[in-house]
């Protein structure tokens, strides 16, 4: 492997997975840029690269000035971003339920209230938006029910655990 | 000059750059070698991490551009950008004023 070869793996190795494609893709045009101009200035092809190399610095230095450079979005952000996706998804289906289960809800008040941005949606996705409500209502109960059992079966504070008690 | 130093005003001097016109990074680096006059010389690959940053905070703008069948990196200032140089620029300009007062006092 030649030493821009080298220096290019070492580089890929010491890169974060999500920064490597765009990074390595520049510093491999500048190491043939680099070495394509120290040749036309008469300088030997094998001290052309080392030069490049060289005055690029070590790649494990320079892998790690990227670090704070990264625009991929952080675990944080993309948990938040789920978390705000989900809220917004549940909201839409529980505020279309509600219309739904309105005493008076005849169709026109329904589509009227449902959220503006499902008004335009035909008849199967109804069908299949009212299973999700229900299996969501299901899931909600099977919670509160499990949220029971626990309180009641839970021992009160400062007494041992059922495990000891004879 | 130092390079250290030099390093230091490496984002000011990468946004003086492209107020001329967009570049890829090597050009760039070409252009400071012959600015500085050799004083970046060496680790001068810090100046990709610092096109990274400048891009990241919005002064800085980028795309591939194909020649020769080979992909590069094109950047160029964006109107923030032009903007934060100016303010730089000013900056610098009282930072000197400032130091030339007192070297000249003592």
């Amino acid at each position: 492997m030649s030493d821009a070869g080298r220096y290019l793996s070492d580089l890929r190795r010491a890169l974060p997975r999500g920064q490597r494609r765009r990074i390595l893709t520049e510093i491999r045009s500048h190491l043939t840029d680099g070495i394509a101009a120290e040749v036309a200035r008469g300088v030997d092809p094998d001290e052309a690269e080392r030069l490049t190399i060289e005055r690029l610095g070590p790649p494990e230095q320079l892998a790690s000035q990227f670090a704070s450079t990264g625009r991929r979005i952080s675990t944080a952000r993309l948990a938040a971003l789920g978390a705000t996706v989900f809220i917004v998804v549940l909201a839409a289906v529980f505020g279309f339920a509600q219309t739904r289960h309105a005493p008076n809800g005849s169709t026109t008040v329904e589509r009227n209230a449902a959220p503006a941005a499902l008004s335009h949606v035909g008849r199967p996705l109804d069908d299949r938006r009212r299973i999700l409500v229900a299996e969501l209502e299901q899931l909600r109960r099977n919670l509160a029910l499990k949220a029971r059992h626990r309180l009641l079966t839970r021992p009160a504070t400062g007494t041992p655990p059922a495990a000891h008690q004879p | 000059m130092n390079g250290d130093a030099l390093r230091g005003h490496l984002e000011l001097l990468l946004l003086a750059a492209l107020a001329q016109d967009e570049q890829h990074g090597y050009a760039l680096i070409e252009w400071l070698r012959v600015q500085s006059e050799g004083a970046l010389e060496l680790g001068e690959g810090s100046v990709y991490p610092a096109l990274h940053r400048l891009e990241a905070a919005g002064l800085v703008g980028s795309a591939w551009q194909r020649t020769t069948g080979r992909r590069r990196r094109i950047y160029r200032l964006t109107k923030l950008g032009r903007e934060r140089l100016g303010e730089e620029r000013q900056g610098w300009a009282s930072l000197v004023r400032t130091v030339d007062l007192v070297l000249g006092a003592s």
